[in-house]
């Protein structure tokens, strides 16, 4: 990075913002208007879907498919690279959705690889994700945009990402699927203006390239409602897991993990809150511990229920 | 390699045409300082830790914008060790507030700490960029903090010396290319970066940070931190581990800091603190393994 490259200023920043928020006062004014009959809120337009990578039930596809409908889901995040009809037949057999592909190449052939031949590897699962998307009825891709560790330097890692994540746009206009990317544990991208910064450099509008919004993940470094408020409408999908820091702080990071939908530290009247400011719609997807059988995973819709009514 | 990287190394080949004598950077040891918030016995007097500390071999010493002026002075003329920095957390801390009162108030204490910093011969003092929290967000504290620091840039420029910015676990700046975006929107040199090796680790790798920070910093902080501790008992379990006991590289630190010709201050902020150990004993220690660390 330059000392005077082009990023975007926090007064460009501030500038988007206030037209965001004179949007939403001219929003909010003419609802009051059509509000004055006196109807309750309107409910939110937000579905339920569960990672099938957290659904925890043994057996075929078509099983654990079954499973999620009984437990109340509408939809399913499968895997790219998976067999494709084995999947549409699935989701044919119980009338879920798909509510989103997560990329199954994003971790070992990471998008940042020194090797140049791994990154390419790694474009090519991102590829395969989307056509995967597309087979399957989904308008969004989840990728993890790289890691930085002892061989990936941070700016590194950021012009890698960005490189390879341009190549696999064309496709993703093509087919009408946006690429989501992931909040996660790659010490990358760890703040909300940064992730802004990011997509902003790539550049294309959130129905190509935007962002699948990890509540859960967030709790380490920060807020989750901060991050909704600041990346907005870029948020293309959520996944809903909960955390605890007071467990981050007493037996270790990956503990904070361990505990189980409402019992955590998130914040969940303020995450909803900032959800519905961003004027978020359409899919919370659970990736959280569980689901290992049918009990566990109704226990996971009726919570997810009651954070969603909060 | 990203571009200002490159255009220093450039710079740097042309210096050494010009004729720098590679010694200085290569072989010459980074001073030792000591941030007087972490002594072990924070009940003596000044005088008598600043005099214990030269006795352990320090250099340098690391007092805060708390201390009354003419004390510090006099510790620091009776012992001969300069004042490498002069840490203003407490007040720095406050650029975020909500209230424009209190931020007025922070930027006062930081023009004076800037003018006394200048009488002390500090090169720069130590800056904490608010604290992100629930009620204070993201957004708010870069707007606020920018605001503050801008109000000291002037009197940074005319006192000669650099505010610079740590990174602690304020939930802010929590990526060195932001660390570089923060500092450069300000347009001055006298704003920089206090790089605090252990506070990043649970975010990435200090080698790495160093070399994209580059030249912007002005001083280090010397932290042990054990990642282990950190996964398997807690975060700030992390930081309860000795120098050279933890996952901190050291050879690789010093590469990096050799690579970006970092001629501040290393001071040490223990944040390990062994109970039961007499205070000298414990700073003949530290000196000893911070040697160790330096010539690595």
């Amino acid at each position: 990075m330059t000392r005077n490259s082009s990023l975007t200023s926090p007064t460009i920043m501030t500038n988007r913002r206030s037209f965001l928020a004179s949007a939403t006062a001219t929003a909010v004014s003419s609802l009051a208007v059509s509000a004055c009959a006196g109807a309750t809120p309107k409910p939110r337009n937000i579905q339920k879907a569960i990672m099938l990578g957290t659904l925890g039930i043994k057996g075929t596809t078509l099983e654990k498919f079954t499973a999620a409908k009984e437990a109340g889901y509408d939809g399913i995040e499968a895997n790219g690279g998976m067999n494709q009809q084995e999947v549409i037949d699935a989701y044919g057999a119980t009338g879920l959705k798909a509510a989103s592909v997560c990329c199954h190449t994003h971790w070992k052939q990471t998008l940042t690889h020194p090797d140049e031949k791994v990154r390419e590897e790694g474009l090519q699962g991102v590829l395969q994700t989307l056509r995967d998307a597309k087979a399957y009825g989904a308008t969004s891709i989840l990728v993890v945009p790289g890691v930085c560790n002892e061989t990936t330097d941070y700016d590194d890692a950021w012009t890698r990402s960005i490189t390879q994540l341009k190549k696999a746009v064309p496709l993703a206009k093509e087919l009408g699927v946006a690429i989501s990317i992931e909040n996660v544990w790659n010490n990358f991208l760890l703040s909300p203006l940064e992730a802004v910064r990011y997509l902003d450099e790539i550049g294309e509008p959130s129905n190509v390239v935007g962002w699948h919004f990890d509540i859960g993940n967030v709790l380490r470094y920060g807020w989750p409602e901060q991050w909704i408020k600041v990346l907005g409408k870029r948020i293309n999908r959520i996944h809903v897991k909960e955390y605890s820091t007071k467990k981050m702080k007493d037996e270790g990071v990956w503990k904070g993990f361990d505990v189980d939908l409402t019992e955590g530290d998130n914040n969940w009247p303020a995450i909803m809150k900032a959800l519905d400011g961003a004027g978020y719609e359409g899919w919370a997807i659970s990736e959280q511990r569980g689901g290992i059988n049918p009990g566990g995973l109704k226990m996971l819709t009726s919570r997810m229920d009651k954070i969603l009514s909060m | 390699m990203n571009a200002s990287r490159r255009s220093f190394l450039a710079s740097l080949t042309s210096l050494g045409v010009s004729g720098l004598a590679p010694a200085q950077t290569v072989s010459g040891r980074l001073r030792k300082g000591f941030m007087l918030a972490t002594f072990p016995d924070r009940t003596l007097p000044l005088l008598e830790k600043f005099r214990m500390l030269k006795r352990a071999g320090f250099e340098g010493v690391e007092p805060s914008n708390a201390e009354i002026p003419e004390d510090v002075m006099k510790a620091r003329d009776e012992t001969g060790l300069h004042i490498a920095s002069m840490s203003c957390g407490g007040s720095s801390r406050l650029f975020a507030s909500a209230l424009a009162p209190v931020r007025a108030k922070a930027v006062a204490e930081i023009h004076t700490a800037l003018r006394n910093a200048k009488r002390y011969g500090a090169r720069s003092i130590l800056i904490v960029p608010g604290t992100v929290d629930e009620t204070t967000t993201y957004r708010q504290n870069w707007d606020r903090c920018t605001e503050s620091i801008k109000a000291c840039v002037a009197v940074a420029e005319e006192t000669g010396v650099k505010m610079a910015i740590e990174n602690v676990w304020n939930n802010f700046l929590q990526g060195p290319m932001e660390c570089v975006q923060f500092i450069d929107q300000f347009g001055s040199d006298k704003v920089a970066m206090h790089f605090d090796i252990g506070n990043m680790m649970f975010l990435g790798w200090p080698e790495q940070w160093i070399a994209i920070i580059g030249r912007r910093i002005a001083c280090v902080h010397i932290k042990e931190y054990s990642r282990k501790k950190m996964m398997e008992e807690g975060k700030r379990k992390g930081f309860e581990v000795d120098y050279l006991e933890g996952d901190n590289n050291w050879p690789a630190i010093l590469k990096a800091l050799r690579d970006v010709a970092f001629d501040g201050w290393a001071i040490v902020e223990p944040a390990y603190r062994p109970k039961d150990i007499d205070p000298m004993e414990r700073l003949m220690e530290i000196s000893k393994r911070l040697d160790k660390m330096l010539a690595a």
